[in-house]
């Protein structure tokens, strides 16, 4: 007797203890009861869970959505729990529920829960349980079951028998006339994967139509996702069938009075182009293109603007190159002086795309010109991105040939007269460096870097030191060796106590760079001999200079050389220059 | 294939679109004002294709009114309503375009600059209801204005929303009840400002001059304000004591006070109490104390003594000891 009690007690316990915790006022609470329902179903045991948990939680779905959102999640992974596939259809009723409900994501994790679970059943009990949930769905009174049905089509219809899959394409039809715009745009959603599980038959005969008509809806909103569609169902279909019944509705989309739906074409172009294939178009998604180019809203523009080297990588062989001469860079000429800069920019990212397609010859004639004009834009962000992507049009036409074609545009820009401009091409040196390779660079370009660290302007001389920093970090410290240390350390000796200063800033940047070596043999004698000179801002800058490059010295030298110099220091005539010599000295003992 | 931009519309498809292109204020009020003159004088055929046309221009006067100039919202906003007032036939439809903009920032998820310029729309269509209610209304408040507390977006588009639930709520006094329960349903949990909010509507029902009706919901507000009261952020504590500094708030108080001092006073003295180191908490709730005071001195001097009694525990799982004398 005692022993059946305690028993029945402990069968008992976990559903109590649930009830108990689910009825709690705190939401934390029931939200930590929900996460730990496999736990209790195991505890429970399969039959149990079937004809107790899952009835008791079915009944309970009233809830915050926060307490739902995570028993809809835990409900997607029950199946083992009450069983296994066999008794998946328990799951059912209260994902059903849950997908009634007003809040998205609750009715998001229950539709991705359903079809989790409606994968896991055979293909009878499919017909069963699903398939009616979903009708019922479909007839809910509210939009949100509607919108909910939508996305459980492409998981019943493969595997219910061909009646069935009738009345799923007709229902499916329904939501695709539904009065209310949301499930239209839910229908619309799901179109392209619904469109993957039909029949090539029935795809023409009702999913087809349906496209059409989402396609020219009302709401703009609704015919942009049917856009997205259109890629899916282009790809299921032969090359007449999509000229005949897709290509027509593509066009209207493509001239769609609303600029989202012809943003969405854009966006959508290349993915379009590989699906209706290389004859349509050329005959077709050409002027399309073009269309776009030139579209009045410049959301539009930049979108297909991004897409120009993508769409023209896709053309075929054979017509490559000849479209791209006779019927796109006509458009991508006028995008270059766009009033616009996002769509200037948006150009500039891909263009140099263009390079390795049209070969050696046609690059020099017809791209060079527009990246001339483009590396002299007013804004930055063209600039920066012609200068990003000069790799492509290198491994085209070669160095020497840009270098002819582009060297003058950027010592013009070089040397401008507004030290703003001068100093927004040096922010390109090192990116441009790496583009052109060392040799270029030395022959070209250093003169120019050397020539901006005595330029009069204090910001450009700052952004010139640390250019060299940033040149040395592409190019490695053997470089700078021989390359531009000997320069940097003849200004030492400049007469202008400024440019003198300016070494010394050199110096502090390109120890960090350069290693022990060379700030010992190099860098250290110099600022060392810079110690006694006869300006005090010199003399407290090297104070200053000592501390940061002796983190790169080797313990020996600092003491054999640098401290002594700092006592030297410390006994200046100067306060400033006694005060960051003092300053110095106590850094290097801390450290 | 067609180049040239193929319209959809006839030439009525002119107006919204143009008021797009205007390039200064003075040509985009012309157009308003021409559209606007057009729609006085027009006399729309109750024809299919009329009607075809009619709703067109509705939904291109909601889509445009999307857009991040204040100004162009508040031109959109005048056509609409004029076209509203004129076209009777048209109102339903311009409802169901309107409820659709809403639904998709609740259930989409879809952000809108224009929230509160359709929820001025909506404060006029309210104010026109008359009785008896219908279905449609019944769902205007319990699934569009309800949700719309939901959104993070709420602090951009409240005092509009509150204007409509109000007005609702004074048209169809029945509906309090439920609604109180809805909102207490969607109380926020972690969003200060949301809580501001929140509490500035309770007060707003709480003041609605239908008595009969706000003395079934004044039990649930307040046992809801009392948790407000004891919650464990100062900031939300102090907030509900401003309560006590609304005049209209303190009236109903006041001709409720036998109903509502045994739920408050507890959590009042409970505050001055626990946050005796804080100044401004302190002055806030002396002030509602005193306000208590004044309201019925005896039964608050019975209240106190059961409060201080080392014997009663007035309040559940309270940890606090006894208040010392």
């Amino acid at each position: 007797m005692a022993a059946s009690d305690k028993s029945v007690d402990d069968s008992l316990y976990p559903i109590a203890v649930l009830i108990d915790e689910l009825k709690n006022e705190d939401v934390q609470l029931r939200l930590n009861s929900i996460k730990k329902l496999s736990t209790i179903a195991l505890a429970l045991g399969e039959e149990r869970t079937r004809s107790e948990l899952i009835p008791f939680l079915t009944e309970t779905i009233y809830d915050e959505d926060e307490v739902l959102l995570a028993l809809a999640d835990q409900l997607g992974n029950f199946t083992s729990l009450v069983g296994g596939p066999e008794f998946a259809m328990y799951l059912i009723p209260p994902l059903e529920s849950l997908a009634t409900v007003e809040e998205t994501v609750v009715r998001d994790k229950a539709v991705e829960s359903l079809r989790t679970v409606a994968a896991e059943h055979s293909a009878q009990d499919l017909e069963i349980h699903v398939v009616p949930t979903l009708q019922r769905l479909v007839s809910g009174d509210w939009f949100t079951s509607r919108t909910s049905a939508c996305g459980l089509f492409s998981v019943c219809y493969p595997r219910v028998t061909q009646p069935v899959k009738a009345e799923l394409r007709a229902n499916f039809r329904k939501l695709c006339q539904d009065e209310t715009p949301m499930v239209r745009r839910a229908a619309a959603n799901k179109l392209g994967e619904f469109a993957k599980v039909v029949e090539t038959e029935y795809l023409k005969s009702d999913l087809i139509p349906n496209f059409v008509q989402l396609a020219q809806d009302d709401q703009d909103s609704v015919r942009l996702l049917a856009v997205e569609a259109c890629v899916s169902i282009a790809q299921l279909l032969p090359q007449d069938d999509v000229e005949h019944l897709v290509l027509p509705t593509l066009r209207q989309c493509a001239s769609d009075s609303s600029w989202r739906v012809r943003y969405m074409v854009a966006e959508k172009f290349v993915d379009l182009q590989k699906a209706v294939g290389p004859e349509i178009t050329r005959v077709d998604l050409v002027p399309a293109f073009q269309y776009l180019l030139k579209d009045a809203e410049a959301e539009v523009r930049a979108a297909v603007a991004t897409k120009v080297k993508d769409f023209c990588a896709n053309l075929d062989k054979v017509n490559q190159v000849q479209i791209i001469l006779s019927s796109i860079l006509p458009y991508v000429r006028d995008l270059v002086s766009d009033p616009n800069p996002h769509v200037k920019s948006a150009l500039a990212s891909v263009i140099m795309g263009l390079s390795p397609m049209l070969g050696a010859y046609q690059t020099v004639e017809q791209l060079l010109p527009l990246f001339l004009i483009q590396l002299k834009d007013e804004c930055p962000e063209v600039r920066l991105n012609i200068i990003s992507n000069l790799d492509c049009v290198n491994d085209v036409i070669g160095i020497q040939q840009l270098s002819q074609s582009l060297l003058p545009a950027i010592v013009e820009l070089a040397e401008d007269s507004k030290w703003r401009v001068r100093l927004a091409i040096i922010e390109y040196m090192p990116a441009l460096a790496g583009q052109l390779g060392q040799e270029f660079f030395d022959q070209k370009l250093r003169g120019l870097c050397m020539g901006w660290l005595n330029d009069h302007v204090y910001a450009i001389r700052e952004a010139a030191t640390l250019n060299m920093k940033k040149l040395v970090e592409q190019f490695g410290a053997p470089w700078a060796e021989q390359a531009i240390i000997p320069m940097i350390l003849v200004m030492s000796r400049n007469k202008n106590y400024l440019h003198r200063m300016t070494c010394l800033f050199c110096l502090n940047v390109l120890a960090e760079v350069c290693g022990t070596d060379i700030t010992t043999k190099l860098l250290l004698p110099t600022v060392l001999l810079l110690a006694a000179d006869p300006v005090a801002n010199v003399r407290f800058n090297v104070a200053k200079t000592l501390q940061k490059i002796s983190p790169f010295l080797e313990a020996s030298v600092i003491d054999a050389q640098v401290k002594p110099t700092l006592d030297k220091l410390n006994t200046d005539t100067d306060v400033d220059v006694k005060h960051f010599a003092a300053q110095a000295i106590a850094g290097i003992a801390a450290a | 294939m067609n180049n040239s931009k193929r319209s959809r519309l006839s030439d009525k498809d002119e107006g919204p679109c143009k008021i797009r292109k205007a390039t200064n204020l003075s040509d985009k009020k012309a157009i308003v004002d021409l559209f606007s003159s057009f729609v006085n004088t027009h006399h729309f055929r109750p024809n299919p294709d009329g009607q075809r046309i009619d709703k067109i221009i509705v939904i291109k006067l909601v889509e445009r009114l999307e857009t991040t100039d204040v100004n162009d919202r508040k031109f959109m906003q005048s056509i609409l309503r004029r076209v509203y007032l004129k076209c009777t036939d048209l109102r339903l439809f311009i409802r169901n375009q309107l409820n659709d903009v809403f639904f998709r920032l609740i259930f989409e998820g879809t952000d809108f600059h224009c929230i509160p310029e359709i929820l001025e729309i909506y404060y006029d269509i309210i104010k026109g209801f008359t009785q008896p209610y219908e279905t449609e209304h019944e769902q205007l408040l319990f699934k569009i204005l309800l949700p719309l507390h939901k959104p993070p977006s709420l602090t951009k588009y409240f005092h509009q929303l509150i204007k409509c639930i109000i007005a609702f709520l004074n048209q169809y006094p029945s509906f309090i009840e439920k609604y109180v329960k809805g909102l207490l349903r969607l109380w926020p949990k972690t969003s200060f400002t949301k809580v501001t909010l929140f509490l500035s509507e309770i007060a707003r029902i709480l003041v609605i001059k239908n008595e009969q009706e706000v003395k079934k919901v004044m039990l649930t507000i307040f046992n809801h304000i009392a948790k407000c009261l004891c919650d464990e952020s100062n900031k939300i504590a102090e907030h509900t004591l401003l309560l006590w500094k609304n005049n209209a708030v303190l009236e109903v108080i006041h001709r409720n006070h036998a109903l509502i001092m045994p739920i408050v006073y507890p959590h009042v003295l409970r505050v001055l109490i626990r946050h005796y180191m804080r100044k401004p908490m302190q002055t806030n709730a002396s002030i509602a104390l005193c306000t208590l005071l004044k309201m019925n001195n005896p039964m608050l001097r019975c209240l106190t003594t059961v409060c201080m009694s080392t014997d009663h525990r007035p309040m559940k799982h309270d940890a606090e000891n006894s208040i010392p004398k």
